[in-house]
């Protein structure tokens, strides 16, 4: 990343693609600052609140968009920040929407469909819209664990809030009726252990656990995109924890 | 054949003018001549068929967007290891693909893959010289693009297929994706709007180009707005830059 941000600097470079979420490592203290005022960086996941403050105050880049999208319609909604709007940036909240999209949200779900075409596509993340802004909410699956039904989208969120990061997948089994976690970020600090009695520790989660947890690095797998979830089932079901 | 192996060998290698016959391990030595050769194919060989193009290689994806963006032709991309294209999950992706461009396959893969045309392998880019990335590595020279003399108007249409990819799917089922041309193209330029791309913009590319939803939404509408191209090859952390003219910024067809 600083050989990048180097060449951001040198070569005057105005966009930047940075892979799926490796824009929260330019917030580390380790990599030094740079100044690219000259360079706006886009990328698919955008990093925490605290982490973009970082970014900003370290490398001072001219915007950093990131956005919510999905393979069948591509790019859905986008987040554009500047050093003067960081205060109303969330991850999760996109204020500039795909003009090409119909939708149609439901609690659980949404349908979405390009405007020249007829075919709705079935998106299986909860989202919704407030007051013209984009807000994703996680993903739509349901385990039992000791007969009662579980949102993993709400696991999903007590995770994001507990690790401090959204650098990791859940990976619901339900053939099994199992969950597995993949972590994304090495740096981490927590055990399958930890995370298990911490959670059994919540009230609304006190049936739940986890089977297995791994920590994986993008670049072992795809080069930086983020595994899908069969591929990411797949491996867990061969691993043993 | 013995096996799967030979059988690409022996049908990828490509027969220079002169006789010489070359093998993709060779391919380096007539860099100039593969791309060429790729737009051939994807040009008029391939009509009506889908191209898989399994690469995150510049003189691959470079002729691909070419193709798709002013000819019309038809598109996979894929950014899978070969144990995840092996897996029974992705089997059914198969049955739409016509013709692959990827690398050489392992003797233990023994998948029922389409032809394959061409194999892209070794390229090698200049190494850091004191840190500092070699610069001005390419410059585009369209008279590697020969003219178009297939025209694809009587064959392709707006509401063809342009680009199909696979899903993950949100519920561990993989999708299918099919994008027409129409709608590719309001893609592109949908995605240029959003993400301010221009004309005068100089792009570093630290992404997969050929990630199914990067393609449409990131590689081809930087490629199509801006000549000024910076690349990074991530495992070997080397950096080249391409400048030149190389895209026409009216898309084929458009009006259908």
């Amino acid at each position: 990343m600083e050989k990048c941000l180097n060449l951001c600097r040198t070569e005057k470079i105005s966009k930047w693609l940075i892979p799926y979420r490796y824009i929260s490592e330019l917030s580390r203290s380790t990599i030094a600052p740079c100044d690219i005022s000259s360079t706006s960086l886009i990328t698919a996941v955008g990093p925490s609140r605290n982490e973009m403050q970082l970014i900003f105050n370290n490398h001072h880049p001219a915007a950093i968009y990131n956005n919510f999208g999905c393979t069948e319609l591509g790019t859905l909604a986008i987040s554009k920040t500047q050093h003067n709007t960081i205060s109303e940036y969330a991850p999760d909240r996109f204020t500039i929407i795909n003009e090409l999209i119909d939708w149609e949200i439901f609690p659980t779900f949404f349908k979405a469909k390009f405007k020249t075409e007829n075919d709705w596509k079935i998106i299986g993340d909860i989202v919704k819209f407030s007051n013209g802004v984009f807000f994703w909410e996680g993903r739509n699956t349901v385990l039992t664990f000791n007969q009662h039904q579980i949102k993993v989208s709400d696991i999903e969120k007590w995770v994001r809030t507990y690790l401090k990061t959204s650098s990791f997948s859940l990976v619901p089994d339900f053939e099994f009726n199992l969950l597995y976690i993949a972590i994304f970020d090495k740096n981490l600090n927590t055990t399958l252990n930890d995370l298990n009695q911490d959670l059994q520790l919540t009230n609304k989660f006190k049936s739940c656990f986890f089977s297995k947890l791994d920590f994986i690095e993008f670049k072992d797998i795809v080069q930086g995109i983020k595994p899908s979830q069969p591929v990411l089932l797949s491996y867990f079901r061969g691993l043993h924890n | 054949m013995n096996n799967l192996v030979d059988y690409i060998r022996s049908d990828c290698s490509i027969v220079l003018p002169n006789g010489k016959m070359i093998h993709p391990h060779e391919i380096q030595t007539y860099k100039n001549f593969y791309k060429r050769e790729i737009y051939t194919k994807l040009n008029g060989n391939t009509v009506g068929k889908v191209v898989l193009i399994w690469s995150n290689n510049l003189d691959v994806i470079l002729p691909a967007i070419k193709a798709i963006w002013e000819l019309g032709a038809a598109i996979s991309v894929h950014d899978f290891s070969l144990n995840v294209v092996a897996h029974p999950l992705f089997a059914n992706f198969y049955k739409h693909i016509d013709v692959i461009i990827g690398p050489p396959l392992p003797d233990s893969v023994l998948l029922d893959l389409p032809r394959i045309y061409a194999l892209e392998t070794k390229m090698s880019y200049p190494e850091y010289a004191d840190g500092q990335p070699a610069q001005e590595i390419f410059q585009l020279d369209s008279t590697l693009y020969p003219d178009v003399t297939y025209q694809l108007n009587d064959t392709v249409s707006g509401d063809t297929v342009c680009c199909i990819t696979h899903s993950s799917g949100t519920t561990g089922e993989p999708k299918i994706i099919k994008t027409t041309h129409n709608t590719a193209i309001d893609l592109v330029q949908e995605n240029i709007k959003l993400f301010e791309f221009c004309s005068t913009d100089r792009v570093l590319h630290h992404k997969t180009l050929h990630h199914g939803s990067l393609f449409l939404n990131y590689a081809i509408p930087a490629f199509v707005t801006t000549n000024q191209h910076y690349w990074t090859v991530q495992k070997s952390r080397r950096y080249c830059c391409i400048y030149g003219k190389m895209f026409k910024f009216v898309p084929y067809r458009k009006n259908i």
